[in-house]
């Protein structure tokens, strides 16, 4: 990792039904230094991330149950939810029209399966920070 | 302009002559006598035809025999001998007392008239050829839908037609179809498509594109529907193909996807928990490699099957033998996945015949998806899977219960369509629609009860005896195709 503790004191929601895929990007945002929070369908992401208010939010798209295109359009029609910055990580690159065309502000970041460790964290990473200078 | 009567017999366009009692030509028209010659005196037979005697069928007979117009067609023999085809009016010709005394004759030429009906007799043969011989189905039908013509090739694929109502034909219904192109061209005389699947007689489905276009009469009202219907089943089935192609080339990519993440997930445990000296990381990760390398063997097999449409290879199966195989495979998943796995297989259940590869990757295919379902279910903490065999004339019968997550109806109703997949990455959308595909090879069934939440049984009935269609020809029992031949999934999934 070019900078391990790239993202310290971060807290981050990662949504996946998929077990090893789950743990698998739940370690590599850890070993990067960030605390996780986990859920593993669409229902369940929206409960987590309304309790623990993460700094972001990692979404699967294909998942049983609701699946992540019916929870992201959820958020950002949420007033309380609306702002969190999720970054889609899916098997299914062509998703991202449906997603992009979707009539809601579009995901803060996209990006297709297998990814690699390095990719996620600088992506994240970078997410988090271009959301702080819009807030300052 | 008062003209003389007798300048309207002279001038008429035609051929005019005044015969007596005895035939003989009284008074002749102009016309008459430039192609006949002056022949009064003369006997009629003979001025117009050059014959000896009296035409056996004489229209001048008939009417001074009772005293009515006739009319006739004729042929005569000009003086320079010509031949011309005539309308022939006889009209009598009366004296004060009403009585006939002689027979008026008018021949009109006919020859442009009869060439007009040559041609539209030659016409109507062609149309009518090429109606019987368009390599498509053509009926017509009236407005109650009941066929008035149909060409040959639909009278061989559907039988005897006219007469009959086109949907009874077609489709073997007994009331109207919901969309019909003819009653559509009725109403607004417009060329109408619609594609259909129609029945043959032998109960084969035909897909046809059915084209319908009105037949109008001299005022422009629709009186007839002519319909057109190609048979576009090879090209469907083509195209049900390249679909289930493109879906497999979409399911298989997507599924790559996910388990390459599998893989990356195991790699990195494996490379950071050797870095951090944290064996249990190591541990954790080399688990992940081997679980997501198991499910590419099982992926590609199942690719692998379904690429090659494979002969059954039946022979006698001993049910005992066949399940302790399996359980003995699933056993270790199921510890993984924390599920008890509660067999009921007794020792006699006998053999019965199928072919062995193809039935033992069927049972492991549900049962698998059994245990998967359990795994689904976070809720469930005593999770199940009961796998209970029993022989039942004329059936072996395969019981796979679980109290997984269980089923909707539209997930019920799908699970065995190629490519359906409720299990996210895990799953191809093969396996289910591969055992099927096994049960229905075996002349058996698979019956699936399910409720969300209270999970589901699946119920696989194989027949004791193979069916005919099931045996190879000849007793043979293939060529043993090797693993690129598309062999069942190799079972020996640990």
């Amino acid at each position: 990792m070019s900078n391990p503790n790239g993202l310290s004191d971060r807290r981050i929601l990662v949504v996946e039904d998929e077990d090893d895929a789950r743990l698998y990007l739940t370690t590599v945002l850890e070993d990067a230094g960030a605390t996780i929070l986990e859920a593993t369908d669409g229902d369940q992401a929206i409960e987590v991330a309304r309790r623990e208010k993460p700094d972001l939010m990692t979404l699967d798209l294909s998942m049983p149950g609701k699946d992540g295109v019916q929870a992201f359009t959820e958020m950002r029609q949420d007033e309380e939810l609306q702002d969190l910055p999720i970054c889609i990580i899916t098997g299914h690159p062509e998703f991202r029209k449906v997603i992009y065309d979707r009539p809601v502000r579009p995901p803060e970041g996209y990006l297709n399966k297998p990814v690699s460790g390095e990719d996620l964290v600088w992506n994240v990473r970078r997410i988090l920070e271009l959301q702080e200078r819009k807030s300052d | 302009m008062p003209v003389d009567r007798d300048h309207y017999f002279e001038e008429m366009p035609c051929y005019l002559s005044v015969q007596d009692r005895e035939y003989r030509i009284v008074d002749s028209n102009r016309r008459f006598r430039e192609d006949f010659g002056d022949r009064e005196g003369t006997f009629c037979y003979v001025a117009y035809k050059g014959r000896e005697t009296r035409c056996l069928d004489c229209p001048v007979k008939r009417t001074f025999d009772d005293g009515r117009s006739h009319a006739c067609e004729k042929t005569l023999t000009t003086l320079d001998g010509r031949s011309i085809p005539v309308m022939v009016h006889t009209t009598p010709l009366r004296d004060a007392d009403g009585e006939v005394k002689a027979v008026m004759e008018m021949h009109t030429d006919i020859s442009g008239m009869r060439h007009l009906k040559q041609q539209l007799e030659h016409s109507r043969t062609r149309l009518s050829r090429l109606f019987e011989e368009v390599p498509c189905y053509l009926t017509v039908q009236g407005r109650d839908l009941v066929i008035q013509n149909a060409n040959r090739a639909f009278r061989e694929a559907f039988g005897p037609a006219v007469g009959r109502l086109c949907y009874e034909v077609y489709k073997h219904r007994e009331e109207q179809c919901l969309v019909c192109p003819a009653i559509k061209t009725f109403e607004d005389g417009e060329t109408r498509s619609h594609e259909e699947v129609v029945t043959g007689p032998d109960g084969q489905k035909i897909n046809v594109l059915a084209t319908t276009a009105p037949i109008t009469n001299a005022s422009g009202e629709v009186i007839a529907v002519i319909e057109m219907s190609t048979d576009i089943t090879q090209l469907r089935a083509l195209q049900d193909q390249l679909t289930s192609i493109g879906l497999l080339v979409g399911s298989i990519s997507h599924g790559i996807k996910g388990l390459l993440t599998g893989l990356d997930g195991g790699i990195y445990l494996v490379n950071t928990g050797f870095a951090k000296e944290n064996p249990e990381r190591v541990e954790k990760g080399w688990e992940m490699v081997q679980r997501n390398v198991d499910r590419i063997r099982s992926m590609v097999q199942d690719i692998l099957y379904y690429a090659k449409d494979r002969d059954l290879d039946v022979m006698d199966i001993d049910a005992s033998e066949l399940t302790g195989e399996v359980r003995e495979i699933v056993r270790k998943k199921a510890g993984d996945l924390d599920v008890t796995l509660e067999l009921d297989i007794p020792d006699d259940l006998g053999s019965f015949e199928g072919d062995r590869q193809a039935m033992r990757a069927m049972l492991l295919n549900i049962v698998e998806n059994s245990l998967e379902a359990c795994r689904a279910d976070r809720h469930e903490s005593d999770s199940k899977v009961r796998f209970r065999v029993r022989r039942s004339e004329p059936w072996m019968v395969f019981d796979i219960e679980d109290n997984g997550i269980g089923m909707d109806r539209q997930t019920r109703e799908k699970i065995f369509s190629l490519f359906f997949s409720s299990k996210g990455i895990k799953g191809t959308g093969l396996g289910l629609f591969i055992s099927n595909k096994i049960v229905e090879k075996h002349g058996g069934t698979i019956e699936v009860e399910s409720e969300p939440g209270a999970g589901s049984r699946f119920r696989v009935r194989i027949p004791l005896e193979a069916r005919p269609s099931t045996r190879p020809p000849g007793g043979d029992t293939g060529e043993g195709e090797g693993m690129d031949g598309g062999q069942p999934p190799d079972p020996d999934r640990r």
